[in-house]
C-alpha cells in the first residue's frame, strides 16, 4: 500500500494530525486504486512514458553525443549521474558534491569509457566540478543558449541509461528563475515559538535536552532579542542563526512575566533537515544533498533521481538551456542557466 | 456566410479540449505536436497564473484559484478546514486580502470561499461541460510549498491519467502547498482542484468542477457538507481550556491549571484573573462557562487578563475534550 498524502504545506507539529487524515485517506482511495489498474491512461502513453519520448528522439540524440556517463565505481558499471561535455578537446562538467571523495572516477560518452579522467577545478558557488579525458576523436560540445528559456516550454533532460544508449525524460520549465537559499539555519536552540502571528514570540515548547532547556527558558517566556537583534519578523531570528555553527552561544533577552530577562543559550546542531515536502517527495534518498545555495537557477518540473542530474538541459530545438545540478522536490529539479554556464566554464577553464 | 458565422462562434466561445487536435492523438508524435501542445499552454498560462493564488492559514499553506471578478475562489475542504473561518489570501504580487472560508464538503474535499470586502480580480472561467478524457493534456498550477514572491506559482504539465466520478487523476506533479490550487485543460478552462498524491511522482488526484457544479448552491450557502476524511466539523460545547476558575473578591481567577493543556500552552498563567472572553466582560464563572460551551475544539479565543497590574490579552487555541 502506497502513501497518501495531503498536499497542504504545515510545519513539522501538524505532522501528526495530517498524517492520521491522510491515513483515513488511503482506506478510503483503496478501491480506485484497483479501478485505476483497469481504467487508467497506459503508462507508455503518460508525460514520461515510452511512446512520448519517441517524440523527442531529436534531443536524445544530442544526449546521446554530449553528456557524459560519470561512474564513481571501480567496475564503471553504476551511474553516480550524468555530465555535460562542453568542449571537443575533452572538457566535462559535472555536479562537485555528487563525486567528492570518490576513490574512483570513469566517465563514458557515447558508447567509448574514459578511465583517465582529471578532476581539474571545483566552483564552490555552483557546486560545479570541471572534469577532463583525453578523447579519442573530437567530442560534440553541448550549444549553449544564449538567452534564458521562456516559462512553459518544453525541456529534456538525461533519465536512465544503458552502456550504449541514453534515455531520456521530460518536462517544462515550471517557474520563475532565481536564487535559491536555504530557509533554515543549521542550528537550533530548542524553542517552540506560537504559530499564532499576534504571539508568535512567546515559547510553546522547550525540548527536552537542548540548549534552552539547560539554560533554564520556559514556556510561556517571550523572546525580545538574540545577540542584541531585536526580535520583530519571524525571520529575524532566521538571520541572526545563519551563521551561527553548533556549541556556539547566543544572548537571549526575553520577558518573563513582566520582568526583563537574560540568558546565554548554547546552539545545537538541527536534527534532521527533513520537511514534510521532503518526505512526500520519497524522503532524501531522492533529491540531491546540494540543492540549495545556488546563485539563480531555471526551475523545471523533470522527475530526475540525484543520480540523473549533471547532465545538459535541452529545448525542443536540442538547444543546451542549462545544466542540471539538483533534484530539488516531487516537483522541482534545478538546473544553472545557460547564460551563466558560459562564464563559469570560461572561468574554469583558464 | 452561415459557415463564417459559425466560425467566428467558436472563436469567441473558445475550443473545447477535445477540439484541440494534439488531445486526439493517442501520443504526440512530431516536433510540430510537442510545439502545439507547448504553444496551448503559453498561450494560456499567464491569465491562469493571475488567478491562482496561495491560502495562508496560520503557518499552514494552500492554494487556490479565483473564479470571480469579486473575489469568489475554489479550493480544497483539507486547506479551509470548516466553514466561516478566517484565512489570508495572497496573490502573486505579495498583496494579502483577508477572505472568508464559505461551504465544502468533507467528502470528497471541494471548497469554496471569498476575498472579503471590495476588488476587482483577474479570474478563470469554469468547463462547465466537464468534457475532458483520458489522456487529454492539462497543466497545473499552485504555490507548492507555500508563498515565494520572487518564484511565483509553479506550473507543471501532464494528461489526465484517470477520471471518474468524484476523482482525476493525472501526471502533473503536485506538492504540499499546492493543495487547493487549479487544474486546467489546454483552452485555459478549470477543470480540477489539487487534492491529493500518492508515493510515485505519476499519481495526482484533483477534485473535479463536477463536484462543485452540483453542490454549488450550498457552498455558497456556507454549509458543512458530507463525512469524508478532509474536514471535521465544528461541535459546540466541545471546547476545553483545561483550568479551574474561581470566583474571588479581585474577580474570576485562574486557580488550578493542566500541565500542557491548551491554557498553559497559550501563556494563560494560575493567578491571572480573567476581565473579558472574546470581548465579552467577565465578573462570575457561569458568565465564562456559558460563552465557553458555545466554542468548539480547534477554535482560537481571546481572553484578557488581569497579571501583576498589567492587561495581556492570550489567545488560546482551545483543546478536545
Amino acid at each position: 500500500m502506497e502513501d497518501t498524502h495531503i498536499i497542504t504545506s504545515k510545519i513539522a507539529s501538524y505532522v501528526t494530525i495530517l498524517f492520521r487524515i491522510a491515513l483515513v485517506a488511503v482506506t478510503w482511495l483503496m478501491p480506485m486504486q484497483i479501478a485505476s489498474s483497469q481504467s487508467g491512461l497506459p503508462a507508455e502513453q503518460r508525460i514520461n512514458g515510452k511512446r512520448v519520448w519517441a517524440a523527442f528522439e531529436e534531443q536524445r540524440e544530442i544526449l546521446q553525443r554530449s553528456s557524459a556517463v560519470i561512474y564513481t565505481d571501480e567496475k564503471s558499471r553504476i551511474k553516480s549521474l550524468y555530465g555535460v561535455v562542453v568542449r571537443e578537446d575533452g572538457y566535462v562538467l559535472t555536479k562537485a558534491s555528487e563525486i567528492e571523495g570518490a576513490a574512483a572516477l570513469s566517465l563514458r560518452i557515447g558508447s567509448q569509457l574514459y578511465t583517465e579522467v582529471e578532476r581539474l577545478a571545483v566552483d564552490d558557488d555552483w557546486d560545479v566540478a570541471l572534469l577532463k579525458i583525453a578523447p579519442v576523436e573530437p567530442l560534440s560540445p553541448v550549444d549553449l543558449a544564449d538567452e534564458d528559456i521562456e516559462l512553459g516550454r518544453w525541456v529534456v533532460s538525461n533519465g536512465s541509461t544503458t552502456r550504449s544508449n541514453r534515455r531520456l525524460r521530460v518536462g517544462i520549465v515550471s517557474a520563475e528563475s532565481r536564487e535559491i537559499t536555504e530557509t533554515k539555519s543549521r542550528v537550533v536552540m530548542g524553542v517552540e515559538f506560537e504559530k499564532d502571528e499576534a504571539v508568535k514570540w512567546r515559547v510553546a515548547n522547550v525540548s527536552k535536552g537542548m540548549g534552552a532547556e539547560e539554560a533554564g527558558l520556559k514556556a510561556g517566556d517571550v523572546f525580545v532579542s538574540v545577540d542584541g537583534v531585536d526580535l520583530v519578523e519571524r525571520q529575524d531570528l532566521l538571520e541572526v542563526l545563519q551563521g551561527k555553527l553548533p556549541g556556539d552561544n547566543v544572548a537571549v533577552d526575553f520577558m518573563r512575566g513582566s520582568e526583563l530577562m537574560n540568558l546565554d543559550v548554547n546552539l545545537s546542531e538541527r536534527v534532521s533537515r527533513m520537511t514534510r515536502n521532503d518526505q512526500m517527495s520519497g524522503g532524501e534518498d531522492q533529491l540531491s544533498a546540494r540543492r540549495s545555495e545556488f546563485p539563480r537557477v531555471l526551475h523545471h518540473d523533470t522527475p530526475l533521481t540525484k543520480v540523473s542530474v549533471g547532465g545538459p538541459l535541452l529545448d525542443l530545438d536540442g538547444v543546451c538551456v542549462g545544466m542540471n545540478i539538483a533534484r530539488a522536490s516531487r516537483v522541482a529539479t534545478f538546473a544553472i542557466p545557460a547564460l551563466e554556464l558560459k562564464a563559469l566554464i570560461s572561468g574554469l577553464i583558464e | 456566410m452561415i459557415i463564417l458565422a459559425l466560425c467566428c462562434l467558436a472563436i469567441v466561445d473558445g475550443l473545447a479540449s477535445d477540439d484541440l487536435y494534439f488531445n486526439q492523438l493517442e501520443v504526440p508524435e512530431t516536433k510540430s505536436d510537442l510545439k502545439a501542445i507547448q504553444g496551448a499552454l503559453i498561450e494560456n498560462l499567464e491569465a491562469c497564473k493571475a488567478a491562482t493564488v496561495s491560502i495562508r492559514i496560520g503557518e499552514g499553506f494552500g492554494s487556490g484559484v479565483i473564479i470571480s471578478k469579486d473575489g469568489l475562489i475554489l479550493s480544497a475542504a483539507h486547506v479551509t478546514a470548516g466553514v466561516s473561518e478566517e484565512m489570508t489570501v495572497i496573490l502573486n504580487d505579495g498583496t494579502e486580502h483577508k477572505a472568508i472560508s464559505m461551504g465544502l464538503h468533507s467528502g470528497t474535499d471541494a471548497a469554496m470561499l471569498r476575498i472579503d470586502g471590495e476588488g476587482d480580480f483577474a479570474f478563470v472561467e469554469i468547463n462547465k461541460d466537464n468534457d475532458y478524457k483520458l489522456g487529454h493534456w492539462v497543466f497545473a498550477l499552485g504555490h507548492a510549498g507555500g508563498f515565494d514572491l520572487e518564484r511565483g506559482p509553479v506550473v507543471r504539465l501532464g494528461r489526465i491519467t484517470m477520471a471518474n466520478e468524484s476523482t482525476l487523476h493525472s501526471d502533473c506533479k503536485v506538492i504540499g502547498g499546492d493543495s487547493g490550487g487549479p487544474l486546467f485543460d489546454m483552452g485555459g478552462l478549470l477543470i480540477g482542484i489539487h487534492s491529493r498524491v500518492q508515493a510515485s511522482v505519476e499519481q495526482n488526484m484533483h477534485v473535479p468542477m463536477r463536484e462543485y457544479l452540483t453542490h454549488w448552491d450550498a457552498l455558497e450557502a456556507n454549509e458543512f457538507l458530507g463525512n469524508g476524511p478532509y474536514a471535521k466539523p465544528k461541535v459546540k460545547g466541545t471546547g476545553f481550556l483545561g483550568v479551574a476558575l474561581s470566583d474571588t473578591d479581585d474577580g474570576l481567577m485562574i486557580e488550578e491549571m493542566l500541565e500542557a493543556g491548551p491554557a498553559a500552552e497559550s501563556g494563560l498563567q494560575v493567578g491571572d484573573i480573567v476581565l473579558e472572553f472574546e470581548g465579552n466582560e467577565i465578573n462570575k464563572k457561569e458568565e465564562f462557562q456559558m460563552l465557553l460551551k458555545e466554542k468548539a475544539s480547534g477554535e482560537k479565543v481571546e481572553i484578557l487578563v488581569l497579571r501583576e497590574g498589567q492587561e495581556y490579552v492570550i489567545v488560546v487555541k482551545l483543546g478536545g475534550k
